[in-house]
């Protein structure tokens, strides 16, 4: 014998209509909350903020200040002269010695080692020679070097440190590997970059410049 | 009789001048600095508090050194004697990094500004002002340092500060914010040995004996640095395990000179002591909006550069 819904007692049918009328609104309201710690989405959105940060800073100030930077020997040679003042040069982030500089130019490749690339610049009498990292992009100076991003505009040291990060990560991830698959020795390159000397130690022989725009010409 | 006449106006005029000027030195002397510090045991702490002191007293103020001795509750003691006493200005080299920020704002509820030294406190409301080290990016430094004297390969360890302090933090995220890049290199352990000498070496004693075949030891500060250099001498093992500290202390420069630690990193107390106490100034002649945080720039020391630093930046 099959039993059909009229052999339900109607009390016993409200509670089951009920009953599936709660579990459906149990089942729609659980699914339209998303809960979730406050931390994670606070750091959700720091991440967010630094993310929109570092990429309108690469992409539109970084660019603007770096189309007027100096050629490489001609910077180098005013920093290098005595009593010089390396503020009107360069940019200063924290109360100290360090600045920070942009340069960008045409140099030939002159040699690729583990860790950078030897670059020459110049021509005739003002001729030097940089170390393009390619390996060790982790510092400051690619965020602080335009003066266009300061820790009062960011607000917190964590995100600051943060955007500087990203930058450098794009730099390792975006740029170098392509560089590094083409790249050979005498080849002549288009480059922009940034870097930092202590004002204590002067210009040395074994800085490194961090790239941001790295061009094979020919 | 004109003469006489005139030279007594003149003479008014002139005792009315120096009154006034006299006026204006007192009200400068009058003014006093609380200058509270985590500890005294610690000679990096005392040349900041010294510092302070002696750059506060150059100004015409009145200054004095308070020691927490690590603890929180004295701080605590101190600020309430600091607001009880009517200090103008209190430079503080915090205890903890949070438990000192209910004692700070005691008085800033108080209307004394408060002016962070070195170590910073984790609300920013909490002080008119921090000025620290950029300990971060000094330890973004090391760190590239650290990777290129290993070659890119073996194995360390990491010994901690206060595991309360930011600086402890700071340092630790900036040194492996590089070095975690490095696959073939890797932390076999990592402990706290609180920024002490005695206890670092200790902790790298035990440590060594599960992991004699380490390369380096990276140390939050010198203090720790010398302990764990102290306990490789010990087993005959400081050729072979490189040390690196943070800090720039006398010790850590001496050892640097001679051949012992690989690098610190040096940071400049009179720097931080200064600008605080510029500030203080800057207060107390009117001004009420400061940066939230101030960044003094940390250099990298090592045997290629060693004979131009003296211990803790002096200049």
């Amino acid at each position: 014998m099959v039993k059909n819904d009229k052999d339900i007692q109607p009390q016993k049918r409200k509670a089951l209509k009920y009953g599936l009328i709660g579990l459906i609104a149990f089942f729609l309201i659980y699914h339209s909350f998303d809960v979730v710690p406050l931390d994670s989405r606070r750091h959700d959105d720091d991440e967010e903020d630094v993310a929109q940060r570092a990429d309108a800073y690469f992409l539109q100030s970084l660019p603007e200040v770096l189309a007027n930077a100096p050629e490489p020997c001609t910077l180098l040679a005013a920093l290098s002269q005595k009593d010089q003042d390396w503020a009107s040069y360069g940019k200063q982030t924290n109360i100290g010695n360090r600045y920070y500089f942009l340069i960008r130019g045409e140099g030939s490749v002159q040699e690729i080692q583990d860790s950078y690339v030897q670059v020459a610049f110049g021509e005739g009498e003002q001729v030097c020679s940089l170390r393009v990292a390619t390996v060790y992009i982790f510092g400051n100076e690619i965020r602080d070097a335009s003066g266009k991003l300061a820790l009062e505009d960011v607000g917190e040291l964590t995100k600051f440190n943060a955007i500087s990060e990203r930058l450098n990560k794009r730099v390792r991830e975006e740029i170098i590997p392509e560089f590094l698959g083409k790249v050979q020795v005498g080849q002549k390159i288009r480059f922009a970059g940034a870097f930092a000397l202590n004002r204590r130690l002067g210009v040395t022989d074994d800085f490194e410049v961090m790239p941001v725009q790295l061009q094979i010409v020919d | 009789m004109r003469i006489v006449n005139r030279c007594l106006w003149m003479g008014i005029l002139l005792s009315l001048l120096i009154a006034c000027g006299r006026g204006e030195a007192d009200k400068t002397q009058q003014k006093q600095i609380a200058i509270i510090v985590s500890t005294l045991n610690n000679p990096w702490f005392v040349f900041l508090a010294e510092t302070a002191r002696e750059e506060a007293e150059s100004r015409g103020y009145v200054a004095r050194i308070f020691d927490s001795q690590n603890n929180t509750s004295l701080e605590s003691d101190h600020f309430e004697n600091a607001v009880a006493l009517g200090y103008d200005a209190i430079l503080l080299n915090a205890t903890d990094s949070d438990g000192s920020v209910a004692n700070a704002r005691k008085a800033m509820e108080a209307g004394i500004p408060v002016f962070c030294m070195d170590r910073e406190l984790n609300n920013p409301d909490a002080a008119t002002s921090q000025i620290v080290s950029d300990s971060y990016s000094g330890c973004v430094e090391l760190g590239g340092l650290f990777v290129r004297s290993l070659g890119q390969k073996g194995k360390y360890v990491e010994l901690l500060g206060l595991v309360g302090d930011n600086n402890t933090w700071n340092r630790s995220k900036g040194f492996h914010y590089v070095v975690d890049h490095f696959p073939e290199i890797k932390m076999v352990a990592q402990q706290s040995a609180d920024f002490d000498r005695n206890k670092a070496m200790e902790v790298l004693e035990s440590i060594l004996q599960a992991h004699p075949d380490v390369d380096a030891v990276f140390c939050g500060n010198d203090a720790m640095a010398m302990g764990a250099y102290q306990a490789l001498v010990a087993a005959g093992k400081d050729k072979q395990i490189q040390v690196f500290g943070f800090d720039g202390s006398e010790d850590a420069v001496g050892s640097i000179q001679s051949g012992g630690l690989a690098a610190t990193v040096m940071q400049f107390p009179q720097k931080i002591a200064e600008t605080a106490v510029a500030f203080s100034g800057e207060y107390f002649e009117g001004k009420t909006s400061f940066p939230q945080k101030t960044l003094v720039d940390v250099e990298l020391v090592t045997p290629a550069n060693v004979s131009i630093y003296s211990s803790y930046g002096k200049e």
